[in-house]
């Protein structure tokens, strides 16, 4: 177990490097002097190279990404060129917000679509419901199906403040939108999964040794259906955090997504390249974390213990 | 098609009402109605699709044809290839494409051509890992054996032996990639980071119209609509290809 964890952490941070270097390159390459758009239009020679002198652009490409790598070490992702204040810190403010959605989203999808392919696993033949469901919901786009329910519930139903509003009821609208999004994908495999268990050996052992249905569905059948379920969760995690960003800017909901799309209109190099960092290191992360909790629940995908 | 509806960036004198509001559905002499300045919504929705289908074409062909000669690559040569290639497809993968896409979308400028850039660069490595696993199970094939026994050079078996038994996968790829391509670049020109104003264009059409959303909600349903009937015909597509080659694709591929 040790071992794995290793591998899968030292993989983690290569993919991490991976991505800031990738990043690094490609923000390198782009024309444009970050020190005039810092110290505007009139700054004198004196000051532009002050400027360079601080944030090293004076010194060799090599130097200054190791000067980048560096400061993620220590947390340091620089200094936004147009709010004047540390990347990370922006980013930590505006952190728990879009875990909070994005949880809330990774729990209704799954939820949901747990829901639907149980509902639909039970029946001997596959539905035309789910069918027709799950292509339907496939063809919607996330920032579409955000404004499909702020048009359906916001406006015509006056059910949900159109404008995101405050208060606990706030996050519906947001979390639903990314657990519809979801859920077609998690129906389709949880009742391929429900399929399977119920086809094996296993549950025929425990319906034949008498145990009531209900036992027999919820220790061995549900339980192994929703193992690959959270295999997806962990695989997809990207494809959420990119809902994210989505329902966000919809909703205005201050998450990494909204300063993202500032940070994109403001040309904000330094925004830009940290919110890339931090989204891979939160891939990275929950990627194992869903695989661990995974690891928990279903004993089959546990490693060999030595 | 799109010019029989009329000119896009025509702001019409009667597109507003009396009280300067834009025409909703339905309208004598605009029947789709106006956008808030007036200008012909069903003239822009039929050029808004030229666009659509203009970067969803260029950008399906280019991302699938990278994704698939890295992922042919990958698979039959295995080794360091193999390990340095899935690395960097691993890595494209783990960065959410709206996040990157924006950071990317800044570099290499907006409009189609953007759109592309960024659109390729984000959606290779799909392609590149469904082809890789599908070219490990090629590659135990005996006729593929065979020619590798026989000292055929590399290059040629995958050109002769390996591309024509992915075509099947690649056309369901095609489908469902352009679906995610439909989707991905109206929700890049919906953030602003994709194709720009005046230039028509769904994605586009339904940030000019979100403020409008109280009173004239067809500017944002119109579009709304156009993208998700054409993102549902590419899925369907797909799902009919699938089914008639059956070719099982179950990783999800559409994203935004």
């Amino acid at each position: 177990m040790a071992r794995y964890l290793a591998t899968r952490i030292g993989l983690g941070v290569l993919t991490v490097f991976g991505v800031v270097l990738l990043t690094f390159v490609l923000m390198f390459v782009v024309p444009g002097d970050p020190a005039r758009t810092i110290a505007g239009p009139r700054a004198t020679p004196q000051i532009l190279a002050l400027v360079r002198a601080n944030l090293h652009l004076n010194q060799s490409v090599l130097a200054q990404l190791g000067h980048y790598l560096a400061g993620i070490v220590h947390g340091d992702l620089g200094v936004s060129y147009v709010q004047d204040q540390p990347v990370a810190q922006l980013i930590i403010d505006r952190l728990p917000a879009t875990i909070e959605l994005g949880l809330a989203g990774l729990a209704l999808e799954l939820i949901l679509g747990g829901a639907f392919g149980v509902w639909d696993g039970m029946r001997p033949r596959r539905s035309r419901i789910l069918a027709v469901v799950n292509v339907g919901l496939l063809s919607v786009p996330a920032f579409s199906l955000a404004f499909v329910l702020l048009l359906l519930f916001g406006y015509k139903l006056s059910l949900f403040p159109i404008d995101g509003g405050t208060g606990g009821t706030r996050i519906v609208l947001p979390a639903l939108t990314l657990g519809l999004f979801g859920m077609p994908y998690y129906a389709n495999v949880v009742r391929d999964a429900m399929q399977e268990t119920l086809a094996a050996p296993y549950t025929r052992t425990a319906v034949a040794k008498g145990l009531p249905r209900r036992a027999v569905l919820r220790r061995h059948v549900l339980r192994n259906a929703f193992s690959p379920a959270l295999t997806m969760a962990g695989l997809d995690f990207a494809i959420l955090l990119s809902g994210v960003v989505f329902v966000e800017t919809v909703f205005g909901w201050p998450g990494i997504g909204q300063l993202q799309t500032q940070a994109f209109y403001n040309v904000d190099r330094p925004v830009l390249m940290g919110t890339v960092v931090v989204a891979a290191v939160l891939v990275v992360v929950a990627t194992l974390a869903i695989d661990l909790i995974r690891m928990a629940i279903d004993p089959r995908t546990r490693l060999e213990t030595r | 098609m799109a010019p029989v509806f009329g000119a896009p960036d025509k702001i019409y004198a009667d597109g507003i009402s009396p009280h300067g509001l834009p025409l909703p559905f339905g309208s004598a002499g605009h029947l789709f109605g106006t956008d808030s300045i007036g200008r012909d919504m069903l003239a822009r929705l039929a050029y808004g699709g030229r666009t659509t289908l203009e970067f969803t074409f260029i950008s399906n062909v280019t991302s699938i044809g990278l994704g698939a000669v890295v992922g042919v690559t990958a698979g039959f040569l295995r080794g360091w290839t193999e390990m340095v290639l899935m690395r960097i497809t691993e890595i494209f993968l783990s960065v959410p494409t709206v996040i990157s896409g924006l950071a990317l979308a800044s570099v290499v400028g907006e409009g189609v051509f953007g759109v592309i850039v960024v659109v390729t660069a984000l959606y290779w490595a799909w392609t590149a890992r469904v082809v890789f696993g599908e070219t490990l199970a090629l590659r135990r094939r005996t006729f593929v054996e065979a020619a590798v026994a026989q000292g055929v050079p590399s290059t040629t078996i995958m050109r002769r032996h390996i591309v024509p038994h992915l075509s099947s996968l690649l056309l369901v790829i095609a489908a469902l990639n352009g679906a995610a391509v439909v989707a991905i670049g109206a929700g890049l020109s919906y953030l602003g980071a994709g194709v720009q104003p005046p230039t028509p264009e769904w994605g586009a059409m339904i940030n000019d119209g979100q403020n409008a959303l109280q009173y004239a909600p067809h500017e944002v349903v119109e579009p709304l609509i156009c993208i998700v009937l054409t993102v549902l015909a590419f899925v369907l597509i797909g799902d009919g290809i699938a089914r008639r080659g059956s070719v099982s694709l179950r990783r999800s591929w559409l994203d935004i």
